[in-house]
């Protein structure tokens, strides 16, 4: 068996081809601005190098969010088309997820975050689970980085934070004497972690047709916000 | 001179276009000849009053693979190897996130069936419509774009060069009619809605201003609808229908006036209409009438093709594949992409 993965959620883009069992070929890339630019040479220097064809492909894994939105709409149209083009369905996996996932073995509970720009993160927390691995234990949600310190005050535990959405709002969560850090290397969703969830989901079948994938905004866009703040003053447009 | 002195070339092309708010795909032969053509014009944006282009994003990435699909299907094509020349797909002008899901989807059929890109500037799509009608279009010709983001006389010496004479200082006439249908009380978008009304109405009953009768081949709307909005607020007796079709009137009459004299001017043999605003029934009659009055082609293309559509960039994508070859894998969106950088 083998996917092709393609993670575009966040200023890291992720690209790579994995063989079932075998170790995978990857481009990882700092590149906010060039994601579309480079996803269709990457994609296919990676089918050059490993020298693995279209044709043997099972299923395209993607990062469905919540992330960023123009990224994860080039990533996803791309994974979308290369599917519905070779009869392959797709692996809808969550940034969210992948972070915690790389996290697995620790004992404690796991806050996996996304920056959101504008002042907030995206955020779900996860707790191990008996014989490997881990479970989400909360919704994906949106909200402050205050607003997320508050939630992890309530609790009692300590709780390990992950993905660059703890980093870059480092000082507020580690004012909380409970919280660690997963730290920098863990920063971005990668597609080898991406490619560990992927495996069982698409040995169990867990794979949707490519034209039903939905991006996982969490956020509403923010026309329709203002909009709909406009109409709540009484203001005309 | 035929149309098909200018080569293209002569396979399938799959011509996908999302640089606005519509998701649109279709599959051309010949670079003339429309298998199918799929339109899908979103509706989210009708309560905004205008185009949300975070919203625009999320729908073409919604509806792009089905569209896609459909396409080909309609074609007799199969989804999984089809016997397409190339894919051509809208790299701008437009907006950059609605763009990036066409050139993105592009790519990964590009890379999953092997077969080449063509990148294509949005406007010179516009210019190609012409060629999937039975009209033959004569050259030099002079092309009336009109849409809801542009407002452009081109002169077009021959396929692929072309000269902007004159454009709009201001509103394009797609948001004059948005705006003018707005102040009315219509919804959205404008342009049908002023020409449902104006049926209705008496297109002599106020005279608007004409704007920049200057000699000059720029166009300005923001004077016509402000005379609009001030003739409406004084005058709440008259009809509705009156003052659409008296607005209606008064743009088709800019449009086409100029039109002519740039084909005089430019000693153009044919006058031709492309962009949304083109399925304008007055402005298609007038051009018309007026045209064959001074012996002049008139080339105006059906409705489907005058708005978005994934046909025109086959045709245009068919036309530059074999004159210019494919394009790289690594092509991106460009949202200002202008018409003369196609040469
Ligand atoms: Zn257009």
């Amino acid at each position: 068996m083998i996917l092709l993965g393609i993670d575009t959620a966040t200023e890291m883009t992720s690209l790579g081809l994995c063989k079932y069992g075998e170790p995978p070929w990857t481009v990882t890339l700092s590149s906010p601005r060039h994601q579309l630019e480079l996803i269709g040479v990457v994609v296919e220097q990676l089918f050059e190098n490993s020298g693995i064809s279209r044709s043997q492909l099972s299923a395209v894994a993607v990062d469905v969010g919540p992330g960023l939105f123009t990224g994860l709409r080039v990533g996803i149209s791309f994974a979308k088309s290369i599917a519905g083009a070779l009869g392959i369905p797709i692996v809808p996996v969550t940034s969210l997820d992948v972070l915690a996932f790389s996290q697995r073995n620790c004992p404690k509970t796991i806050i996996s975050t996304v920056d959101a720009r504008r002042g907030e993160v995206f955020y779900a927390s996860y707790r191990k689970v008996p014989g490997g691995g881990i479970a989400r234990i909360s919704d994906y949600a949106v909200g402050s980085p205050e607003a997320v310190a508050t939630e992890i005050e309530s609790m009692t535990e300590p709780v390990l934070m992950v993905g660059q959405g703890s980093l870059r709002y480092k000082e507020i969560f580690s004012a909380r004497p409970q919280v660690y850090f997963a730290g920098s290397a863990a920063a971005y969703p990668l597609i080898s972690m991406l490619f560990e969830i992927a495996f069982p989901m698409t040995f169990s079948e867990e794979f949707i047709s490519p034209e039903n994938v939905d991006v996982v905004y969490i956020r509403d866009a923010d026309a329709r916000v203002n909009f709909e703040v406009r109409h709540a003053l009484g203001k005309d447009r | 001179m035929a149309m098909n002195s200018y080569p293209v070339a002569s396979g399938l092309i799959l011509g996908i276009e999302t640089s606005c708010d519509e998701t649109a795909v279709a599959v051309v032969k010949d670079g003339a000849t429309i298998l199918s053509s799929v339109i899908n014009s979103q509706q989210v944006h009708a309560e905004f009053g205008g185009v949300v282009p975070e919203l625009a994003g999320r729908e073409h990435e919604r509806r792009i693979l089905h569209v896609v699909k459909q396409a080909m299907s309609e074609a007799g094509l199969d989804m999984h190897k089809p016997k397409l020349e190339a894919i051509a797909v809208t790299m701008g002008p437009g907006l950059a996130g609605a763009l990036m899901v066409g050139v993105a989807a592009a790519k990964g059929l590009s890379l999953a069936w092997d077969v080449p890109l063509v990148g294509v500037n949005h406007l010179e799509g516009h210019l190609f419509a012409v060629r999937l009608e039975k009209d033959p279009v004569t050259y030099p010709a002079v092309m009336l774009l009109v849409s809801g983001g542009h407002t452009m006389l081109v002169l077009v010496e021959k396929p692929g060069r072309y000269k902007v004479i004159g454009q709009s200082l201001d509103d394009a006439a797609g948001e004059a009619f948005d705006k003018v249908a707005r102040f009315l009380g219509l919804s959205y978008p404008g342009g049908p809605e002023i020409e449902r009304e104006a049926e209705f109405g008496d297109p002599t009953a106020v005279r608007f201003p004409r704007a920049l009768r200057d000699g000059s081949f720029n166009f300005s709307f923001s004077g016509l609808k402000t005379a609009v909005v001030s003739f409406a607020s004084k005058h709440p007796d008259v009809e509705v229908a009156d003052i659409a079709a008296s607005f209606q009137e008064a743009v088709a009459e800019i449009l086409v006036e100029k039109t002519l004299n740039a084909a005089s001017e430019f000693g153009a043999k044919c006058v031709a209409l492309a962009g949304g605003v083109g399925a304008n029934t007055r402005l298609r009659t007038l051009l018309a009438e007026r045209g064959h009055e001074l012996d002049l082609g008139v080339c105006i293309p059906s409705r489907m093709n005058c708005t978005d559509n994934g046909a025109m960039i086959a045709a245009a994508g068919a036309w530059r594949l074999e004159n210019f070859g494919p394009s790289e894998l690594s092509i991106a969106a460009y949202p200002s992409l202008r018409l003369e950088e196609c040469i």
